[in-house]
């Protein structure tokens, strides 16, 4: 066990990654998202009350990590 | 429903009529909504919870210190709810069963990147079943469509949690009649 190196980072380092991990995962995933409605949506409308939906959710919540992790 | 789009994403033949377009019924989506709004809800669940408990002071102190990690866990969490929200919602508005007067589309839209588009001709259709199971598919009037198709290159086809199945049913049968009657009198025709 002494063998082991010891590795301490600190906590701001941790959340700090933990949120650019997050950042890539949600980009990727509003990729797919974004082109999965684009082409496979019969309804313009309904496209448009989902894109909205999504992205003033997920945008808002993605700028409070961004801005509790400035506060950290 | 714009049917000018539904025409560019599906490509019809010529004077085909959408009689019909049929989504899962709400019931379903509104289930798997709930589910993830209550899973999203769990921290704010556990704050309250603390709340009326007896915690040691070390818990307190570090909720009362570290505020802005706490805030950064449970915006993650939201955010990873409101991804399986999103998930869930293409899926159910994704998927879709469009009636013809002559075939049947049936658009399976099973994950991301997992799709599948079925035809399936009204004149090749043959036993068309319906059933309906359990205490809330009966009241809200939901349920499961079988068919099995005569040619051998189709499969047969099943779609559940389809609203008003019986419904359903009745107006494939009638658009089935009418395109035989249609097809029987293509020889007249041409004969005349």
């Amino acid at each position: 066990m002494e063998n082991i190196p010891h590795l301490a980072l600190p906590i701001k380092t941790i959340v700090t990654l933990g949120f650019y991990l997050f950042v890539i995962i949600y980009l990727v995933y509003s990729v797919v998202f974004y082109y999965h409605w684009q082409n496979y949506s019969m309804s313009k409308a309904a496209s448009t009350a989902t894109y909205i939906a999504y992205f003033s959710i997920t945008l808002s919540l993605l700028a409070l990590m961004g801005l509790s992790l400035l506060a950290l | 429903m714009n049917n000018k789009k539904l025409y560019e994403k599906i490509e019809l033949e010529t004077d085909e009529i959408v009689i019909t377009t049929v989504r899962k019924h709400w019931f379903l989506i509104l289930i798997e909504l709930s589910v993830i709004i209550l899973f999203g809800l769990v921290p704010v669940f556990c704050f309250m919870a603390i709340q009326f408990m007896t915690v040691p002071a070390s818990v307190t102190s570090f909720i009362m210190t570290q505020t802005p990690l706490i805030i950064f866990c449970l915006s993650a969490w939201l955010l990873m709810s409101t991804i399986a929200a999103a998930t869930s919602w293409t899926g159910y508005y994704l998927d879709l069963w469009i009636l013809t007067d002559r075939r049947i589309i049936v658009i399976d839209q099973i994950t991301y990147f997992n799709r599948k588009v079925s035809n399936f001709r009204l004149e090749r259709l043959q036993d068309i079943n319906v059933s309906i199971r359990g205490l809330i598919p009966t009241l809200l009037n939901y349920g499961i469509i079988r068919a099995q198709t005569a040619s051998a290159s189709e499969n047969n086809f099943i779609s559940f949690g389809l609203p008003d199945p019986r419904g359903l049913q009745s107006q494939i049968q009638a658009a089935m009649d009418a395109r035989l009657t249609t097809i029987e009198k293509i020889p007249d025709a041409a004969l005349e």
